[in-house]
């Protein structure tokens, strides 16, 4: 154990990562720091805060019920963020270890994550600051252990998960989609699980033996954890390239347009038969569900309906848009030579990406039942999508000279996860807020849905323009693409 | 066909490729020689305009490649496996060639037959490109090249990784299409199999042309004297 941790302080002070992007390090680390001083504070004043907004209501019950909230959403960014230790088991697998140890490791590692310490930071000064003044030290105990524990089995359960959702896409979705259900119930009032939570926490606090329960229940799930990761190693290492019957999707009719519906079927099998690309199309298919937490309380004049509005329609194009060169990266050479003019294979990808907004867009269409207007207004920002962004990451695409790996998809890798990936999501929402401020002043907000659309119906009238633009900045960039591309 | 001029290519400030002139005839059959790092694949690379020139030009039919697309549609080439989409079905990747150019599926599959001594192409395999073996990625590169039967061919090392027999029946293929009047530009270090099948021959060193004049009756051993004097002297 000690020389793997020794081991992995090697292997991260000598990462590349550090040398690579001082400034991404750099500004990670600042917010880091903000985000723990912040939860700190949040802790240390929580007593006050809740006492005061809530003053009929026993402090404890509604910081526990909090508590339980934050473990859905935890849950959530925990799957979709926090890495594990994903130092190469396999080059110590023929050493003299203990196989055992060696897969315990990560998952010990996994404890002291970014998001355990974030979760101490704010229920250490809580615990004392309140929780002990007012309880009896066994039953500060009772709550500290079901509240940590807690923690610990999010903790090991959203690693578990995420092993099966690599496996299964869909599983992954529906679990999402159960989180925010939960949630949505939660905020109106429908079923409160986390009064719940609280009922048990206090009985658990008037019967102090009743403590065990949340360290058994880690135990299982650490074990069920274990299995899941033991299981999976054994099975990517050993049979992930031969025994798996195929199934593989061809689009043939496509056949019939021609010199299009190849190039068309082309793009199709580069996102279905890649595993890095089919995990982009899954978790943007997830974000449909993302107006749940933006239409709650409808008003039609705020700007987070553009928000969600933009992240419903576009989020395939945020996903697959970054690498919407480098994800040639393994086949540059061959597109550069093969019969195809650079404007086409743009051309060829608007399509896909138009017709993916589109489909999300048609998809997110039951939101009518939230409020009627939703479609309305969403299909405003559609075509705003459709006539802005594809340019925004084709043109930024040519600036990416790092190969990108789309046959891996590394569990917890990050690589390709780049500050410049953010460049064109920086016009993406600030345009619509810069118009939605300037709508607000003049007194309609309104309005800025007919200026989006606007924009958005003058940028696909001149599609073949911004294709030339890019296809320009493409000759001019392509031999320092191809440089870097082969330097994998 | 095609014609360089002033070509210079530098990587880290050495310069790996230097040719003042050269030019090739329509019709010709070019072999291209030289040690590891000679600067054949480099050459290749410019005339397909992947890797840009520190200086020089080179135009084909008259046209600098880097200033048009219009060569990607006479010229057939492959030079490694990045030319290659890993992720289609050989059967795949040939028919996606064959409609850029525009070739008919009788046509098409008329090639596949006559080549199947080669390859055998089945339309219902569903081995992706990425998981055959090298020596079998390399048939599917050269049989893409050929497909269109373009006016230019470009290959680079076409016989390694090849067993025996594959490398006599590419040996005849080649010959084949030359004699129909295809102009070839090859690279190899098999220096018999390439001297058969070129009517030139183009000696590089260092990056410079050390030697370029057609091919005679002593081609074969002259070259086999330069590669193994070059042994005696290191």
């Amino acid at each position: 154990m000690k020389i793997l941790l020794h081991h992995l302080f090697k292997q991260r002070v000598r990462s590349v990562f550090w040398k690579k992007s001082i400034a991404s390090s750099i500004l990670i680390s600042i917010f880091s720091l903000y985000f723990l001083v912040a939860f700190g504070m949040m802790g240390t004043f929580a007593h006050k805060i809740i006492a005061d907004t809530f003053p009929n209501k026993s402090v404890l019950e509604m910081f526990t019920r909090f508590v339980f909230s934050y473990y859905l959403v935890d849950f959530v960014l925990r799957f979709k963020f926090q890495t594990i230790t994903s130092f190469d088991l396999q080059h110590y697998l023929f050493l003299p270890f203990s196989k055992k140890k060696l897969f315990h490791f990560p998952l010990i590692t996994s404890l002291f994550s970014y998001f355990n310490i974030l979760a101490f930071v704010i229920l250490i000064p809580y615990f004392f600051i309140a929780v002990v003044k007012e309880n009896s030290p066994l039953q500060s105990l009772v709550w500290f252990s079901y509240i940590y524990g807690g923690i610990g089995i999010v903790n090991f359960l959203s690693l578990a998960v995420k092993f099966i959702f690599t496996k299964k896409g869909l599983v992954g979705i529906l679990l999402f989609a159960f989180v925010l259900t939960l949630l949505t119930l939660e905020n109106r009032g429908v079923l409160s699980l986390s009064s719940g939570f609280y009922s048990l926490v206090h009985f658990a606090m008037l019967h102090p033996w009743m403590i065990v329960f949340p360290w058994v229940l880690l135990i299982i799930v650490y074990r069920l954890t274990y299995q899941l990761f033991l299981k999976n190693r054994y099975d990517e290492a050993l049979f992930s390239k031969k025994s798996k019957a195929k199934r593989l999707i061809s689009f043939q009719f496509l056949e019939k347009y021609g010199n299009l519906g190849h190039l068309i079927m082309l793009e199709l099998k580069f996102m279905l038969r890649n595993k890095k690309t089919r995990t982009m199309l899954y978790s943007s298919a997830f974000f449909i569900f993302y107006g749940l937490f933006f239409y709650g309380d409808f008003d039609i004049t705020k700007f987070k309906l553009i928000f969600a509005g933009v992240f419903i329609c576009s989020s395939f194009v945020m996903n697959i848009g970054q690498i919407a060169l480098s994800g040639y990266s393994s086949h540059f050479d061959g597109l550069m030579t093969l019969a195809i003019p650079v404007k086409t294979l743009f051309r060829v990808k608007y399509i896909i990406y138009a017709s993916a907004m589109v489909l999300a867009y048609l998809l997110s269409t039951p939101y009518y039942f939230l409020d009627a207007r939703i479609p309305l207004l969403n299909l405003a920002i559609l075509i705003y999508a459709l006539g802005i962004f594809p340019y925004l990451f084709f043109y930024v695409a040519n600036f990416k000279y790092q190969p990108f790996d789309i046959t891996q998809n590394k569990r917890f890798d990050m690589s390709g996860f780049n500050i410049r990936n953010f460049i064109p999501l920086i016009p993406v929402l600030l345009i619509p807020f810069c118009i939605h401020g300037i709508c607000f002043l003049l007194g309609n907000v309104l309005f800025t849905y007919y200026i989006l659309a606007g924009l958005g119906i003058l940028g696909i009238a001149t599609n073949s323009y911004w294709l030339g633009v890019i296809t320009r900045k493409f000759h001019e960039q392509k031999y320092k693409l191809a440089e870097g591309f082969r330097s994998s | 066909m095609i014609n360089i001029q002033d070509l210079q290519k530098e990587y880290n400030k050495i310069t790996v490729l230097d040719i003042p002139s050269l030019t090739i005839q329509q019709g010709e059959s070019i072999g291209l020689v030289g040690n590891n790092g000679a600067g054949k694949s480099t050459l290749l690379s410019l005339i397909l305009d992947i890797i840009q020139a520190n200086t020089g030009t080179v135009y084909s039919k008259n046209v600098a490649v880097n200033e048009t697309e219009a060569w990607k549609f006479y010229t057939g080439s492959f030079l490694n496996e990045s030319f290659l989409i890993p992720y289609l079905t050989p059967y795949e990747y040939l028919s996606f060639v064959a409609s850029l150019h525009k070739i008919t599926n009788e046509k098409r599959d008329a090639f596949f037959a006559e080549n199947e001594a080669f390859f055998e192409i089945d339309p219902k395999a569903k081995t992706l490109i990425r998981e055959l073996s090298a020596g079998n990625r390399n048939k599917i590169g050269i049989l893409g090249a050929l497909l269109p039967n373009p006016e230019l061919l470009i290959l680079d090392e076409p016989f390694s990784f090849l067993d025996p027999t594959s490398q006599s029946w590419l040996k005849e293929t080649l010959k084949k299409f030359h004699q129909k009047g295809m102009t070839m530009l090859i690279s190899s270090h098999d220096l018999a199999h390439i001297t058969e099948i070129s009517d030139r021959m183009v000696l590089l060193e260092k990056g410079k042309v050390l030697e370029d004049k057609p091919k005679t009756e002593e081609t074969l051993s002259e070259l086999e004297t330069y590669f193994t004097v070059r042994v005696n002297r290191e």
